[in-house]
């Protein structure tokens, strides 16, 4: 129950904190875009502050590690595969870049500590793991997942390669 | 309970020392001094069109932060 209720406190905390990012204010760019849009839109605009950054990486780290399909796929996974999520996340950056007036890029994004690319390179290693068999992965050519294997299974599959 | 299942979770976002509230403060002081570096930051590549895919990716953003919204006021 005090798990619970620090769980439901600290999360209040973030709910006040996003409260104020999404009023909805002017949209001081002409550029055909609507008239009025969140606040965290305009404020993550223009010249690029380590304070942008963090707040960028935080709101879209956490928006990113939520987004699920419609519905599940035929594995019951329900998020979307890596190459769609990442796909979405260049779309969303070109739309802010373009209508947003954002200077912030993807690049921006990735390495540090905590980073949007490091949280979404674990998300997607955890999601595989769970959803996806390595028998598939490697139908689809999708060999990333070989080095989030141990050295011993790597070893295995070179040798099945070989016997065939 | 129930309404917690709804909840998005606040997965690997921890907070640090930042002070969003300061931060903003500090934002909308430089845009009133200098409003027009906020709304030149814009692209003049006016014939680009705003498609469906990134303004639904766009709100997909703007509506999770606000979907956190909602549940102060249930909370």
């Amino acid at each position: 129950m005090v798990f619970y209720l620090l769980q439901t406190n600290i999360h209040i905390d973030l709910v006040d904190r996003y409260d104020k990012l999404v009023e909805l204010v002017n949209n001081p760019i002409r550029s055909g875009g609507p008239r009025r849009v969140a606040k965290i839109l305009v404020v993550l605009s223009g010249i690029i502050t380590d304070d942008k950054r963090h707040l960028a990486n935080k709101t879209i780290t956490h928006w990113q590690s939520e987004l699920k399909r419609e519905r599940p796929d035929e594995n019951g996974c329900p998020y979307f595969a890596p190459s769609s999520q990442n796909q979405k996340l260049r779309t969303l950056f070109s739309a802010l870049t373009k209508f947003h007036g954002w200077h912030l890029k993807l690049d921006s994004l990735k390495g540090f500590d905590g980073s949007l690319a490091e949280q979404l390179g674990t998300l997607y290693k955890e999601r595989s793991e769970k959803y996806v068999s390595l028998a598939r992965l490697i139908m689809m050519k999708d060999y990333n997942i070989l080095y989030t294997l141990t050295s011993y299974h790597r070893a295995a599959i070179l040798w099945c390669a070989k016997e065939e | 309970m129930a309404l917690i299942v709804n909840e998005p979770t606040a997965v690997s976002t921890t907070d640090d020392d930042f002070d969003l509230e300061a931060f903003i403060h500090e934002l909308e002081v430089v845009e009133e001094e200098s409003g027009c570096q906020v709304a030149g930051a814009g692209t003049s590549d006016t014939s680009s069109r705003y498609n469906t895919q990134q303004k639904k990716l766009v709100q997909s953003y703007v509506d999770f932060l606000g979907k956190c919204r909602l549940f102060i006021a249930i909370g």
